[in-house]
């Protein structure tokens, strides 16, 4: 089963039996715990392979995480999906490790709201996406400034709601789209190889 | 006609748009040719970001296929810190302290960091014992294999942590074997 994705979007007697063994590994059950690494462990360290600057980063990290979320297993809410929590646990991880870092290069708030955005030509767009590969759009994410990286990872790889993004983020609600349209903005950039800008068609429409 | 911005049509998209701003943007793109081309343009572009990001490129790295390698046991915690701790005591006594004694023999103050590196450090005779080249070189290479080995199962800075305790503690050994020739003789 892909973990990485609603993993809750399994049949009732799938569901029953995952949470069967998220009580199981709450109370303390070991084999109970270990399948529920096996089955999350994969997409976790793909999120943090994404969302961290290297490999050796990723593995430290989804170590650390799944410590982290053995401890806090308890405050685990059953009413809540367990990858939300899952990604959530692992978002605030990376993101803490990332600033702690100084990797946040990415531009503050208020400089974010008062960035032009120039309007993109539909038709040179399409053609840029069509031209270009998963592993170069993968090489143009490891370039782009940690902020844009990590929100493009929280929405697309981790399917997170605009408020759970603003809140691992630390941004208000109403700029994660700004964040997130500004982020693509600057991956169109790397993919052009030549500042984007024959992608824009003039100002803002 | 007034069309709506890449905002706008990315936050459709998502369905981050209220209502009636949502029912006002279907209706326009039923309409306005240019505005349906950008929201397909950026259908394509969240098709092509989702799907870069979950292709399953790489494997899983063997450290972390199980949930065992996890947490170093407090055991290793435990023979870690008394390794370093015997290391460290063995450094202060063995490498520190002599060379306090031999600066106040000297004369010269044990306080005085210029006095200690350049007379007790550069003409000290003991260097001529203590430092051969080719045996730290084959000891420091040793230490990247072992880090490396180790790191297979635990993170680097308990790897790290394990293997310079572990030569602390070698090199304290031979240490005391000089100490009792001394007595010998």
């Amino acid at each position: 089963m892909d973990a990485r994705r609603h993993p809750e979007g399994m049949s009732p007697a799938e569901q029953a039996v995952a949470q069967e063994r998220i009580a199981q590994a709450k109370a303390g059950n070991a084999e109970a715990w270990g399948e529920l690494y096996r089955e999350h462990a994969p997409a976790i360290f793909r999120f943090c392979r994404r969302a961290m600057p290297t490999r050796e980063d990723a593995e430290d990290a989804t170590m650390d995480i799944f410590i982290k979320v053995r401890q806090k297993l308890s405050q685990y809410d059953a009413s809540r999906p367990f990858s939300a929590w899952l990604y959530a646990v692992a978002a605030n991880h990376c993101w803490d490790l990332l600033r702690r870092r100084k990797l946040r290069q990415g531009l503050e708030t208020g400089e974010v709201e008062n960035m032009p955005l120039e309007h993109p030509d539909p038709g040179q767009l399409e053609q840029l996406i069509a031209r270009r590969s998963g592993q170069e759009v993968r090489r143009a994410l490891d370039k782009l400034p940690a902020r844009s990286r990590m929100a493009l990872v929280l929405r697309y790889y981790s399917d997170m709601s605009y408020d759970d993004i603003a809140a691992t983020l630390g941004v208000r609600r109403t700029f994660v789209g700004v964040v997130l349209l500004r982020a693509r903005h600057q991956l169109r950039d790397i993919l052009e190889g030549q500042g984007g800008a024959s992608l824009a068609a003039g100002g803002a429409a | 006609m007034i069309h709506f911005d890449e905002m706008a049509c990315l936050l459709y998209l998502e369905g981050q748009l209220d209502a009636a701003r949502s029912r006002e943007m279907a209706a326009h793109v039923q309409e306005c040719a240019s505005c349906r081309d950008l929201l397909h343009a950026l259908e394509l572009e969240t098709t092509l970001l989702s799907s870069a990001l979950t292709e399953d490129t790489e494997p899983m790295p063997a450290r972390l296929a199980s949930e065992q390698s996890q947490s170093m046991p407090s055991w290793v915690w435990t023979l870690a810190f008394a390794a370093f701790a015997a290391g460290a005591y063995w450094f202060w006594n063995d490498g520190i302290g002599p060379w306090f004694d031999q600066l106040s023999n000297a004369g010269f103050g044990g306080t005085d960091v210029f006095s200690m590196i350049v007379f007790s450090g550069a003409f000290w005779e003991g260097w001529s014992d203590k430092i051969d080249a080719i045996q730290i070189g084959a000891l420091i290479l040793v230490a990247i294999v072992a880090i490396g080995w180790i790191r297979r199962r635990v993170r680097r800075s308990v790897a790290v942590a394990v293997v310079m305790s572990a030569l602390l503690f070698a090199v304290a050994l031979p240490q005391q074997a000089a100490a009792a020739e001394v007595r010998r003789g």
